[in-house]
């Protein structure tokens, strides 16, 4: 059997660029298998780490529960609007919560998302036995307004540290700079990594934040005051339409994005849920129950991706088959000369069979590497993106399928090359006439 | 020591465009054990398809062929398979090398399928019979890399590799020069003499025939010993004279 493995590496390696090609289609197909199992591997442990620290509970607008969860816990996509800074105050004098953290998203610097909370922001922690997720490197919390502290990845990216001072830019993305205005932020102090896509924030006062909002509100209302001067009726449905818009950012001194909430218990946090969710002004989250369904979301594209990939190893079949096939000419002679020097059928027929695994088990490695690879280059630009942390690592479970896919891919298609190969007329093959 | 014996051969070609041809038509021929024949005849005499009968390659419809005793496709093809393995060295008229293998993976080839499981055994042997035939320094090199007379000669060096104790040669010197010619066929006298293997050769070239204990004529399928070889003849070869009956 060794010697027929031998041969059969000479055969295939005599072949360069037949074996490159067909090994390349089994490794492409190989390497997606990896890499939709590594991407969806990593987006899930990344996400649930990043969102780790969050409570149990979010609070926010009434709309899309999952896009509140997203933006709120993992800085992804636009807020689902504002909630009266009320209900903080509320929930901060509840007996029912434990832990009660505002949210009110601000401005940027530099790309880095500007978010108004409290001390108890820097209490959060994954699990009551665990460290508290965001502690300071240096420096100190901040103790006023437009005082700010800096994510670790925020200042290392600013190249900011304590006592500079920034003037944040409008919107959630880096402005021009004639987008640049309001208050200076004075940074105090600069947290360790958190390995959550707050470290690409900057911390300050709600009060902060609010005030800025206050004046994009003025500024703005003052605009559209002007130009109703100038509009005709026509367009006046959609001035109105942009006074609605706006008439949150009217109010954004007294309002807030979100609320973390820890509940002191199960049965607190239940009712707590349930007054939110029969009550108008805002809704409550569960981060689990919402991630639960992104996932699935996730595990439903992965499920088509893997099919695509049992399609793309269909067609890897079809071309090593191709290749072993096509190189019966040339393979005949070779296997009737071991006929006439005394091998059996069975030593023909496992020639050609190892032939088949031989290119498989190339695409094999290489598709491993490839997919690997490629995984890793996508959450290397993902986590840049996002800040949310993702990593590639070994899956052990994915093993089986790598190996099994495509030395089954080289039985099925070495099998009809190997039953002719068996079948070989030495004479015929030796001795043509 | 290995005798061969024929019986009652009977080989017909036949083909839906083509006439039918009986290409061997024997009815009895025994080889004794060491004994070094030619078989000659022009192109198309059915020579080579005698050796394929004689190396259990080609099934014959009617008769029986007794190789050391055993009759040989009253074997199963894979016990035929090992028996040719083993017992039977075959130089190909063209030399029939695999291209992907270096000389000595070319040479190491049957004592595989001879059953010789050590690596380095088989690698020792194969060494060893090419440097017998001159080639230690090719060892490595591809087919490809070697001129006509040297592949010859690797295709000899892989049919003594397993010290067979029958040998058949197919137009061994067809594709050489004389002097390539004369060293080919004097590696396979030698060797068959060393080793007691009876020696067949088919071939039309008159100085192959000058050493041969006997020479037969094939011609409309029959064999056909010749008067007197030029060559004295061994005493194995004068005791198979004796038995000899040619059709």
């Amino acid at each position: 059997m060794i010697y027929s493995l031998q041969v059969a590496w000479r055969n295939v390696s005599a072949r360069p660029i037949q074996t490159t090609v067909s090994a390349l289609v089994v490794a492409l197909a190989i390497a997606l298998f990896v890499a939709v199992a590594l991407l969806s591997d990593a987006l899930q442990r990344g996400i649930i780490r990043a969102s780790d620290p969050f409570g149990v509970l979010v609070v926010g607008a009434k709309g899309s529960a999952q896009q509140l969860v997203l933006s709120t816990l993992l800085l992804q996509g636009n807020p689902v609007g504002n909630i009266p800074q009320h209900i903080f105050d509320d929930l901060a004098a509840d007996p029912r919560t434990a832990l009660v953290v505002p949210i009110a998203m601000g401005d940027n610097v530099g790309g880095a998302r500007i978010i108004g909370t409290n001390e108890n922001f820097f209490a959060l922690r994954p699990s009551e036995l665990e460290e508290p997720a965001f502690q300071l490197a240096s420096g100190r919390l901040f103790a006023a307004d437009f005082e700010v502290v800096l994510g670790s990845r925020a200042a290392q990216g600013l190249g900011l540290r304590e006592g500079d001072q920034f003037v944040p830019s409008h919107g959630v993305t880096p402005g021009l700079e004639q987008d640049v205005h309001g208050e200076a932020h004075t940074v105090v102090g600069i947290l360790q990594p958190s390995r959550t896509p707050y470290d690409n924030a900057a911390f300050t006062t709600v009060v902060s934040v609010q005030s800025v909002h206050a004046e994009h509100a003025d500024e703005e209302h003052a605009d559209e005051e002007h130009a109703d001067e100038e509009h005709t009726d026509e367009e006046h449905t959609d001035e109105e339409h942009a006074d609605e818009e706006h008439a949150d950012e009217e109010h954004a001194d007294d309002q807030i994005t979100a609320i973390l909430v820890k509940p002191t218990g199960f049965i607190e946090q239940n009712e707590l849920w349930q007054e939110f969710y029969t009550g108008t002004e805002a809704q409550a989250a569960f981060p689990g129950r919402e991630l639960g369904g992104l996932f699935d979301l996730l595990n439903q594209g992965q499920t088509l991706l893997v099919w695509v990939g049992y399609l793309a190893a269909g067609m890897a079949g079809l071309t090593l088959f191709l290749a072993v096939y096509g190189a019966a000419g040339a393979r005949e002679r070779l296997l009737a000369i071991m006929r006439g020097l005394g091998a059996n059928r069975q030593v023909i027929f496992q020639v050609v069979m190892f032939e088949a695994m031989w290119v498989a088990l190339l695409g094999a490695l290489a598709g491993r590497a490839l997919g690997y690879g490629t995984a890793w280059l996508i959450t290397q630009r993902l986590a840049d993106e996002s800040a949310i942390p993702l990593r590639v690592r070994y899956l052990p479970e994915l093993e089986t399928l790598l190996w099994l896919l495509p030395l089954g891919l080289g039985l099925v298609a070495g099998l009809l090359p190997a039953w002719q190969a068996y079948r070989v007329n030495v004479i015929e093959k030796l001795f043509p006439t | 020591m290995m005798d061969v014996s024929v019986e009652g051969l009977r080989y017909t070609y036949h083909g839906s465009r083509i006439q039918d041809r009986t290409v061997l038509d024997i009815a009895e021929w025994t080889l004794a054990a060491g004994e070094q024949v030619v078989v000659r005849g022009i192109s198309g005499s059915g020579k080579t398809t005698l050796l394929n009968v004689l190396a259990g390659l080609l099934p014959p419809p009617q008769g029986k062929v007794v190789v050391g005793g055993e009759a040989l496709y009253a074997l199963s093809e894979v016990q035929r398979d090992r028996f040719r393995a083993q017992r039977i060295g075959y130089v190909f008229q063209t030399h029939l090398l695999v291209a992907t293998l270096s000389a000595l993976e070319n040479v190491e080839m049957p004592l595989v399928f001879a059953g010789v499981r050590d690596a380095q055994t088989r690698r020792r042997r194969a060494r060893a019979i090419l440097d017998e035939v001159g080639l230690a320094e090719f060892a490595r090199h591809r087919p490809v890399q070697l001129s006509t007379g040297q592949r010859q000669r690797v295709g000899v060096a892989r049919a003594l590799v397993a010290e067979p104790k029958l040998i058949l040669a197919d137009e061994p010197t067809a594709a050489l020069d004389a002097e390539n010619g004369h060293v080919v066929m004097d590696l396979l006298r030698q060797r068959a003499r060393q080793t007691d293997a009876t020696l067949v050769v088919a071939s039309h070239d008159p100085t192959v025939e000058a050493q041969a204990d006997r020479v037969f004529d094939l011609y409309a399928g029959r064999l056909t010993m010749r008067a007197h070889a030029s060559r004295p003849a061994t005493p194995a070869a004068e005791i198979a004279a004796e038995r000899a009956v040619t059709a």
